[in-house]
C-alpha cells in the first residue's frame, strides 16, 4: 500500500469521526425545532459535517474508488440541502447519514475489498430524501456545470498569476527531484473536487503530467489547504515525508482573487475559526517515540549515577556543579516532554460513546440520557488501546442489563429516561474512570444461584460469601445472570474480560451496587508513565521505593497508639483507626523483629482504602525509571517493578493496589470519612490542629485542610521571582515562610539545615502551597488555653501546647493574600 | 556442540555455550521474596548489569544444597526467550566440545521435579555431568 493511500485512509477516518461527531450533536440540538431555520451554531455544525464529507469525497476521487466517490456525492448534495435550509433535520435524516458514514468507514478499512461493497440502496434512500424539493436539485446541477466551466480558466489564471513563484521554488529545490510546486487555496466548496475531477483536462491542455498530489488540513474549521504537487514524468515517486517537509505555503492573497465568484455563496459562519490558533501537528512512528523515551529514561539513569560522582568528585568546584546541575535540568525537562508525545486524551475513547449510547439504546428501545466527565484527562496510549474494549463493554451492560425500559422505570417511579454516567478524574495517581448506571442493580441471590447452576462455586462455599465476594463473582467466566443471550450482551463473556484486561496494565475494577438504584464499575487504571517520582524508605536494611503521589501522610511512630488487633496490626491516626502492614510478612526475614524497631509509618491511599507500611528510615526523593520485572516474578504482587539508583542498586517500587490485594484489605477511605473534600472549615477549637516550628515560631494549622508533611531537602528548594518554591509530583509548589509573613522576619536560617519540611495544603484542585516547617511537633486539640486574636489579619487565635505559645493559622486569609499578591523579579 | 561447565560446592554441572553471553561479578542483589513457599523459590532476587535488570538465580537452591552461599560472587549471564538472566556459581571448569561424547536424553536417573530443568546428561571422563535447560529457569 502507497504512502499516500496510508495517509488517505486515516486522514479519512479522522473526518469521519468528525463528521458523526457533528451528526450527533446535530441530533441534539435541532430535532424538537426543526422546521426553524438553523441557527448560526447548528449552521457551523453542518458546515463542519459537509467539509469533512467533501474532503473524503474529492481524496476518494484521487484514488478511484468510486464507491466512496459516489456515496459521498450524493451524500454531500443532500448536506448541501440541509446546510442552505431546504430539507429540515429530521431523523431520517440523522438516521441514514449515520449509515452512510458507517458504510464509507467500512469501505475504507476493507479498501481492497472495495468493489464487493454495494451501495445503491443508500444512494437511493438520499435521492429519496432528496427528491423532496426538485426544483432546487435542478438549481444546484446548474451551479455545478457553472463551476466546470469556471474551472480551466481559473487554473490558467493560476498559473500565469505563480509562473514566478513556481520558477523560484524550482530554483530552490534539489536538481534530482525536478518538482515544482503549484499551490492553490480553495475555500471550502465544490471547487475543490470538481478540480480534482477535471485535472486529467487541465493536463493536456498544459503539457504537464501529473504525479503526486496531496491534501493537507490544517484544520477541519478553517478553509482547505490545497497543495498540488506536479512534476515531470520521469521522476515517478517522491516518498510522502519529502513532499511533507518541502510544503510551501504562499501568502494570503490569491485567496480573494480566486474565490470571488463563490463568495456568495459562503456564510459569514466560517470566520469563527482561526487560522492564527493553528498548532502545527506531525505525524511520527510509535516506535520512534517509544525508541526516545526509553533513551530519555536511559539518560535519567545515567544522569543520577554522575550526578552522585560528581558531588563527591567535584566539592569546591562550582563551575563543574553548575554546569552538572544544568545539563541535569535539562535532562530532566526533555525527558518529562518526551512523554506527553505518548499522552493522549481521554476523549478519543469518549468521543466514540455517544454514538454507542445511541445505537443501544434504539436496538433496545430504552431511553438512555448521557453525561460524560473529565474527557480532558491524559493518558497514555497504550493504556487508552487497552481499556477502549472494557469501556464498550460497560457501556453495554449497562444499557442492555441496567437500565430498565421505560415502562418499567416509570412503575418503580424513577424518571423514564435512564441515566449513564461517566467520569474520569485523577486520585492517588491513578486515573479512575466510573461507569454508573440509575438501573435495577446487581441481584446478588441470581448471580449466586447462576454461579451455583453452571459450577463455578460450590453450595457449601456459597453459604459463607460476603455481599461482596457474591458481587465479584460476576467477574468470573462464563457468568451471566441475563435471562435471554442477546446481541449485544449476555453471552457471560465480557466482564472477565474487563477484568483481566485491566489486570494487564495493574489496574483493578470493583462494583458498587444497590438493588433498583444502580450499578457502579470503577475502573482504576494506574498512569505508568515509566518514569515516576519515588520516596525511597529502608525496611530492615533494603531500600524500597514508594510513587510519592500515592502517599497519603508520613508520621513519626508513636508507639501508644499502635496496637495488635485480631492478629493485625491498626495505627490510631486522628481518631481513625487504619490498619497496618508490617512489612515483615514481605520480606519474610529469617529472624523476626519487633515492631518497635520501626520508626515511622508511611500512609498510602488509593481509591478506596487507606493502609500504612511501617518503616525504618525515610530517605530522599528520587526520580526513578520503572523497569517491569520478570515474566517469573508475575506470582508477586507487591511490586509494580524495580528501577536502579544513582549508586548502581536496584530497588523495587511497591505496588499499593497489589499490596492491598496481597492483604485482604477491606475498602475504607469512605467509611473513615477521608474521601469527603474538607467542607467544613468551622475555625473552633474543637478542630485538630497541627503544630509545627518555624525557627524558634510554634504555628497551628487546622487539619480540615488535609495538610500533607513532605521532607523538602534544600537542595531542591530554588528561587523564583521573590519566592522560594520547590518541585513536587512535576509541578511547582510555592514555599510560605510564615514567619515573613507574619512578623516580618525574613530570614534563610532554615538553610543551615539540609533539609525541612513542608506542609503541603491544597491551593486549588490541581495545585499545592507548601507552608515551611523546621520541625514537626504534633496533631493535637489539647490545648491549655485558647485566646481569640481579631486584630490580626492571618491569625485567629492563639493557644497554649505544652508551655509553648502556637499561633492559630487562618488558611483561607493566607491562601487569599498568596492568591492576590504581586510578585516582582527578584533583584540581586 | 559447546557446553560450559562449572561447579556449584564441588559437583559439576554444564549449559551449553549457546545460551552463554558473559560472566560478570555480581555487584549487589536485591533480595525478593516469594509468596507461596515452593513456587520458584531459586529465584534469588535481582541486579542490575549496566542498567538492564536481571534475574538472579540460585541453583543450589533448586538442586537441594546444604550450604546456599557461594564462594564468590559471579554469575553467568544466560540469554534465554523471556530475557536474561543470571545464575551463580562456585567456579568455572571448563569449555568442551561434545561432539565426540556420547549425549545421553533419557531423563530416568533424574529426580522427578528437576527434570523439566535437564535437557540431557553427558558422560565426561566415567562421570555424569547434567547439562541444565535454561528455558525453564
Amino acid at each position: 500500500m502507497s504512502e499516500l493511500l496510508k495517509t488517505f485512509i486515516q486522514e479519512s477516518l479522522e473526518l469521519l469521526d468528525v463528521a458523526e461527531t457533528c451528526v450527533l450533536e446535530l441530533e441534539k440540538e435541532c430535532l424538537d425545532h426543526f422546521t426553524k431555520d438553523l441557527n448560526p451554531e447548528n449552521q457551523e455544525l453542518v458546515n463542519k459535517f459537509f467539509r469533512a464529507i467533501h474532503t473524503i469525497k474529492g481524496n476518494s476521487g484521487l484514488f478511484e474508488l468510486e464507491n466512496i466517490k459516489n456515496l459521498s456525492h450524493n451524500f454531500e448534495n443532500l448536506l448541501t440541502k440541509v446546510r442552505d435550509n431546504e430539507i429540515p433535520l429530521k431523523r431520517d435524516l440523522v438516521d441514514i447519514s449515520l449509515l452512510a458514514i458507517d458504510r464509507i468507514r467500512e469501505m475504507i478499512q476493507n479498501i481492497d475489498k472495495i468493489q464487493d461493497y454495494n451501495i445503491k440502496d443508500l444512494v437511493e434512500n438520499i435521492n429519496k430524501l432528496l427528491n423532496v424539493d426538485n426544483q432546487s436539485e435542478k438549481n444546484h446541477t446548474e451551479k455545478n456545470n457553472h463551476n466546470n466551466i469556471d474551472l480551466e480558466s481559473l487554473y490558467n489564471k493560476f498559473i500565469k498569476k505563480y509562473q514566478d513563484k513556481i520558477k523560484q521554488y524550482k530554483e530552490k529545490l534539489p536538481i534530482q527531484h525536478k518538482l515544482f510546486y503549484v499551490l492553490s487555496f480553495l475555500e471550502k466548496n465544490q471547487l475543490l473536487s470538481e478540480f480534482v475531477n477535471n485535472i486529467d483536462r487541465i493536463k493536456e491542455n498544459n503539457d504537464i503530467s501529473l504525479i503526486n498530489f496531496n491534501f493537507i488540513l490544517p484544520s477541519f474549521n478553517d478553509r482547505l489547504y490545497f497543495y498540488l504537487f506536479l512534476s515531470t514524468e520521469e521522476d515517478f515517486s517522491l516518498p510522502f515525508p519529502i513532499l511533507l517537509k518541502k510544503q510551501i505555503v504562499l501568502e494570503e492573497e490569491p485567496r480573494e482573487e480566486v474565490l470571488t465568484n463563490q463568495k456568495e455563496n459562503i456564510k459569514s459562519s466560517t470566520n469563527i475559526a482561526n487560522p492564527n490558533e493553528e498548532e502545527s501537528f506531525l505525524k511520527v512512528p510509535a516506535s520512534l517515540v517509544e525508541y526516545l523515551i526509553n533513551l530519555a529514561g536511559e539518560s535519567v539513569i545515567a544522569r543520577n549515577e554522575f550526578n552522585q560522582k560528581i558531588e563527591l568528585l567535584a566539592k569546591d568546584n562550582h563551575e563543574l556543579i553548575n554546569s552538572s546541575k544544568r545539563i541535569s535540568n535539562y535532562i530532566t525537562l526533555l525527558q518529562e516532554n518526551l512523554m506527553k508525545l505518548r499522552l493522549q486524551e481521554l476523549n478519543v475513547l469518549f468521543e466514540r460513546i455517544p454514538r454507542l449510547v445511541r445505537e443501544l439504546s434504539k436496538e433496545t428501545n430504552k431511553e438512555v440520557e448521557l453525561e460524560i466527565e473529565g474527557g480532558n484527562i491524559e493518558l497514555d496510549k497504550t493504556l487508552i488501546d487497552v481499556i477502549r474494549d472494557p469501556l464498550t463493554h460497560l457501556i453495554r451492560n449497562a444499557i442492555d442489563h441496567g437500565i430498565e425500559p421505560p415502562d418499567m422505570r416509570e412503575k418503580l417511579g424513577k424518571p423514564k429516561k435512564g441515566r449513564l454516567t461517566i467520569k474520569a478524574f485523577f486520585q492517588g495517581g491513578n486515573v479512575i474512570i466510573k461507569v454508573s448506571d440509575d438501573g435495577k442493580g446487581i441481584d446478588t441471590n441470581k448471580v449466586l444461584e447462576k454461579a451455583i447452576e453452571k459450577n463455578l462455586i460450590s453450595k457449601v462455599k456459597a453459604q459463607e460469601l460476603t455481599k461482596k465476594e457474591i458481587i465479584n463473582l460476576i467477574f468470573l467466566p462464563g457468568l451471566s445472570t441475563a435471562e435471554k443471550i442477546t446481541e449485544r450482551s449476555g453471552r457471560g463473556v465480557g466482564l472477565d474480560v474487563v477484568m483481566s484486561s485491566l489486570r494487564k496494565i495493574k489496574g483493578f475494577v470493583d462494583v458498587q451496587t444497590e438493588v433498583n438504584q444502580g450499578t457502579t464499575f470503577v475502573l482504576t487504571i494506574p498512569q505508568t508513565l515509566s518514569i515516576v517520582t519515588c520516596l525511597i524508605i529502608e525496611i530492615l536494611n533494603q531500600k524500597f521505593a514508594i510513587q510519592q503521589n500515592q502517599i497519603f501522610e508520613i508520621i513519626k511512630i508513636n508507639p501508644e497508639f499502635l496496637s495488635e488487633l485480631h492478629g493485625g496490626l491498626v495505627y490510631e491516626l486522628r481518631e481513625k483507626i487504619i490498619p497496618i502492614i508490617d512489612p515483615q510478612n514481605i520480606l519474610k526475614p529469617k529472624e523476626k523483629v519487633s515492631i518497635s524497631q520501626y520508626n515511622y509509618i508511611v500512609f498510602l491511599e488509593t481509591d478506596q482504602h487507606i493502609f500504612g507500611l511501617l518503616v525504618n528510615e525515610i530517605l530522599n526523593p528520587e526520580e526513578l525509571m520503572i523497569k517491569p520485572l520478570g515474566e517469573e516474578f508475575h506470582e508477586i504482587q507487591y511490586y509494580s517493578g524495580a528501577s536502579i539508583l544513582g549508586d548502581g542498586t536496584t530497588i523495587l517500587i511497591f505496588d499499593i493496589l497489589g499490596l492491598v490485594k496481597s492483604f485482604h484489605l477491606e475498602s475504607n477511605k469512605k467509611d473513615l470519612g477521608f474521601d469527603i473534600e474538607s467542607t467544613t472549615t468551622q475555625k473552633t477549637i474543637q478542630d485538630q490542629y497541627l503544630i509545627f516550628e518555624l525557627i524558634g515560631n510554634y504555628y497551628g494549622i487546622s487539619i480540615s485542610y488535609k495538610p500533607r508533611i513532605i521532607e523538602i531537602l534544600n537542595t531542591q528548594i530554588e528561587q523564583l521571582l521573590d519566592y522560594y518554591a520547590f518541585k513536587y509530583n512535576h509541578s511547582i509548589v510555592p514555599i510560605i515562610d510564615v514567619n515573613e509573613l507574619l512578623l516580618k522576619k525574613a530570614n534563610l536560617e532554615f538553610f543551615n539545615k539540609k533539609s525541612n519540611y513542608g506542609i503541603l495544603l491544597p491551593a486549588s484542585e490541581h495545585e499545592y502551597i507548601s507552608l515551611l516547617a523546621t520541625d514537626i511537633i504534633n496533631i493535637t486539640n489539647e490545648f491549655e488555653s485558647f485566646k481569640k486574636e481579631e486584630k490580626a489579619s492571618f491569625i485567629f487565635g492563639y493557644a497554649i501546647y505544652k508551655d509553648k505559645t502556637i499561633m492559630l493559622l487562618d488558611w483561607e486569609k493566607v491562601l487569599s493574600f498568596w492568591n492576590d499578591k504581586k510578585l516582582i523579579a527578584g533583584i540581586r | 556442540m559447546q557446553v560450559i561447565l562449572f561447579k556449584l560446592e564441588d559437583k559439576v554441572y554444564g549449559l551449553e555455550l549457546q545460551y552463554c553471553k558473559e560472566i560478570d561479578e555480581l555487584k549487589h542483589l536485591t533480595p525478593i521474596q516469594y509468596t507461596s513457599e515452593n513456587y520458584k523459590n531459586y529465584i534469588e532476587g535481582i541486579t542490575n548489569l549496566r542498567g538492564d535488570i536481571i534475574t538472579v538465580i540460585n541453583l543450589k537452591k533448586l538442586f537441594d544444597l546444604k550450604n546456599t552461599s557461594y564462594q564468590q560472587n559471579i554469575f553467568i549471564l544466560l540469554k534465554v526467550k523471556k530475557g536474561k538472566v543470571g545464575i551463580l556459581i562456585d567456579q568455572i571448569v571448563d569449555i568442551v566440545n561434545l561432539e565426540n561424547y556420547h549425549i545421553d536424553y533419557s531423563k530416568g536417573h533424574i529426580e522427578s521435579k528437576l527434570i523439566p530443568y535437564i535437557k540431557f546428561t553427558v558422560i565426561l571422563n566415567h562421570k555424569p555431568i547434567l547439562i541444565l535447560n535454561p528455558e525453564s529457569f
